[in-house]
């Protein structure tokens, strides 16, 4: 557990978020931005189309990029992105975001991806980062690469004058 | 030393795109012949683990981590340097050097060296580049002319095969080229509009050292038609562009006359005081540090610009006290390198009823230098080159999210075109740009450590925004928006395109090689990489190192036939 993100969830809530975060204390930071991202996946990029999004293991992606390729400076900018979502979960709903219901859920991550002023700025950026990850592996998964053609490991050709039907 | 397993007629020190040709060249003329690689072993095909990988395939979809990033911010600057290439590149810490000034050094350690991870661009230089440092008044006048490289041109071009049209420029020889890869839709529309408002400038396909139709002669190598992939830098299973790997040591190696020793550091050339030649080289096994000598009656310096000069600084004996071949002082001194300093980009809202399909290895296209070309007529000395290069990228609706976003992504749009550039200007070699070794440092096999001292200066940044400033009328001319000029920053180095100190000239007082890449004062040992360059015009410089290194090989042979050597 990253001792200095807890203590900063722990600041400024109310005596109910106090509760409820000492029942999650055992979550790390990373657990619960794990279950931030598969909440934002379910929301941003639900299946359909006969895609079942949970094949491509998005989510697994999306962490490991988080966990790899940020610098811990903004990795503590997730953390307390993540805090903040809690506060402003306390404040509206009374509850922490994890135990929202499914429709609560959908109005802060509908808030989150309109930018609303309202959101911590580090909410905006831990969920801005994620969508962007949601997003590439999407695109870079097997699925859309190889079995939908969207990439070629060997085009065999250049048509620079392509004429679009 | 009388063990024959270290007795050959020539030792060729570096197994890159110079070390390469000279193997080939060596081995064909029955030599047998030593090559001498710092760096792991390196097998066309077999050693390119990644080649046929998708981006999915990789854990970070080919991104860097964060981690290897701070542990190697150097080599993290090159474009190339990614999850599926790293392999290829040196990392940071495994071979430190000192920057007196900040540089940039990207290598590749291992059988082939930096030829797998080229750029691929191949473009003569012609007499406007040759007479360049006369005219001008810098470094010294280079030993040759356009006539003396231009039949090694065509031998080089013949074997490597390269695609290109033959666009009648002067300051752009023609040569034998295989059909280019053409410019898109857009390219042209921009060539044709640079013509009619401006006589001096001319926008062609980039030529490139890719197969677009191979001759017999590169299907004899085992190489055929590159497949567009735009992977090089994993190496290429189908020898589409050449490598040493691909191409110069395969076919070294057929001859029967190459040894090829990886893991092999040199750190010395034995200088024979009785005869003035040198006699062998000192090398160290870097994976059990045996130190060991080779010896043979010639030897091919190439193990590219600033280890050559590091070898040769450390090089000393009784008549060469100050380095081999070095009484002139000015080895390691005089070092240049390509200003890729400034880049340009904009949109084009033209054709938008076309885009392209598949990849263009080439890039697209190129703008041979035009500024102080037949004489001096800006603020700065000499010029630049600059590429162009026009792309239609798929757009998504990244501000939608569920049902909507999972639509935009199945059902991306294409948005305006987008076209950029940017330029690769000649730097003036100065005596201040000095690569010398360190006195207190050492590497782990107790070489010492190089100290590199190389910097832009007034003329460079004078010639930045001589660029910025042409490349903007040029994109407003043609009709392009949103035009947004950048200068990047970028240490030297990172043009991975150093050159010098180890110069050719005319004056054994001012300088180390002679017009045949031969010391002045050691005979029997030629220098054919980077190091040799007398300046650095705005060309790519491996075609003119492999054209230099073929024509080296065909003047030592003979002289060895001659008995001078």
């Amino acid at each position: 557990m990253n001792r200095r993100g807890f203590i900063y969830r722990l600041a400024i809530i109310s005596p109910l978020l106090a509760f409820k975060l000492g029942c999650t204390a055992s979550k790390s930071e990373w657990e619960l931005i794990s279950g931030f991202v598969k909440d934002v996946r379910n929301v941003i990029l639900p299946s359909g189309d006969n895609i079942t999004m949970e094949e491509l293991s998005l989510e697994r992606f999306v962490l490991t990029m988080l966990q790899d390729c940020f610098s811990p400076d903004e990795q503590q900018r997730f953390f307390e992105g993540r805090g903040a979502l809690d506060r402003y979960c306390d404040k509206h709903y009374k509850r922490i975001f994890e135990d929202l219901n499914s429709e609560n859920k959908l109005a802060i991550i509908s808030r989150l991806n309109a930018k609303d002023k309202e959101m911590d700025k580090e909410t905006l950026f831990l969920f801005g980062k994620i969508k962007a990850k949601i997003i590439q592996g999407f695109q870079q998964s097997e699925l859309m690469m190889k079995d939908r053609k969207r990439y070629e490991l060997v085009p065999g050709r250049y048509n620079g004058y392509y004429k679009i039907a | 030393m009388e063990n024959k397993d270290y007795k050959y007629d020539a030792i060729v020190i570096g197994s890159g795109i110079s070390g390469g040709w000279a193997a080939k060249e060596l081995c064909e003329k029955g030599l047998k012949t030593l090559v001498l690689e710092r760096g792991r072993d390196v097998t066309h095909i077999k050693d390119y683990p990644t080649t046929n990988m998708y981006p999915y395939e990789f854990v970070h979809r080919m991104e860097q981590p964060y981690a290897v990033k701070q542990e190697n911010p150097i080599v993290s600057r090159c474009y190339a340097f990614r999850e599926d290439t790293a392999h290829f590149f040196v990392k940071d810490k495994e071979h430190p050097y000192i920057q007196d000034k900040p540089f940039d050094w990207i290598r590749g350690y291992q059988v082939g060296g930096k030829s797998l991870l080229w750029a691929r661009q191949t473009q003569r230089w012609s007499d406007y580049d040759f007479e360049g440092p006369a005219r001008d008044g810098f470094a010294v006048d280079w030993p040759i002319r356009y006539n003396d490289i231009k039949p090694w041109y065509d031998y080089v071009e013949k074997f490597i095969g390269v695609s290109g049209n033959n666009d009648g420029l002067a300051t752009l020889p023609d040569g034998y080229f295989q059909k280019a890869y053409p410019l898109n839709i857009v390219e042209q529309f921009f060539k044709d509009r640079i013509k009619t408002g401006y006589s001096d400038r001319h926008v062609i396909s980039a030529r490139c050292a890719h197969l677009s139709d191979p001759s017999s002669v590169q299907i004899a190598q085992g190489r055929v038609q590159c497949q567009n992939r735009k992977l090089c830098e994993r190496g290429c299973p189908f020898g589409g562009y050449f490598s040493s790997n691909s191409s110069t040591l395969p076919v070294a190696a057929k001859t029967g006359n190459l040894t090829l020793r990886p893991h092999s550091v040199v750190s010395s050339i034995i200088f024979d005081e009785v005869t003035q030649k040198a006699k062998g080289v000192v090398v160290v096994d870097s994976e059990t540090n045996e130190v060991m000598e080779f010896e043979a009656r010639i030897i091919f310096v190439c193990a590219s610009t600033i280890n050559t000069n590091l070898l040769l600084l450390n090089s000393t004996s009784a008549s060469h006290p100050n380095g081999l071949g070095n009484s002139s002082g000015v080895l390691g001194q005089y070092l240049a390198f390509h200003n890729y300093n400034a880049s340009i980009r904009a949109a084009y809202t033209g054709h938008l009823d076309y885009r392209t399909d598949g990849k263009n290895p080439a890039g697209g296209g190129y703008i041979p230098r035009f500024r102080n070309v037949v004489k001096q007529e800006t603020s700065f000395l000499r010029g630049y080159a600059t590429t162009v290069g026009a792309s239609r990228p798929e757009t998504i609706d990244s501000a939608a999210m569920g049902d909507q976003l999972r639509q935009s992504l199945l059902n991306p749009t294409l948005g305006d075109w987008r076209v950029g550039s940017h330029m690769m200007g000649e730097t003036i070699p100065k005596i201040s740009n000095t690569v010398s070794l360190s006195t207190t440092e050492k590497d782990k096999w107790g070489i010492p450590l190089i100290r590199i001292a190389i910097d832009y200066d007034d003329n460079d940044r004078l010639m930045t925004q001589d660029y910025l400033e042409q490349m903007a009328e040029m994109f407003e001319y043609a009709g392009f928006k949103n035009i947004e000029t950048n200068i990047r920053n970028q240490a030297p180095g990172l043009d991975i395109h150093e050159m010098g100190g180890v110069r050719m000239g005319l004056d054994p007082k001012s300088s180390i090689l002679n017009k045949w890449n031969q010391m002045h004062e050691c005979k029997n040992v030629f220098v054919t990489d980077g190091s040799c360059m007398t300046s650095v015009s705005t060309q790519n410089p491996s075609l003119t190192f492999m054209a230099l290194t073929a024509r080296a090989v065909d003047y030592a042979v003979n002289e060895m036939k001659k008995m001078n050597l």
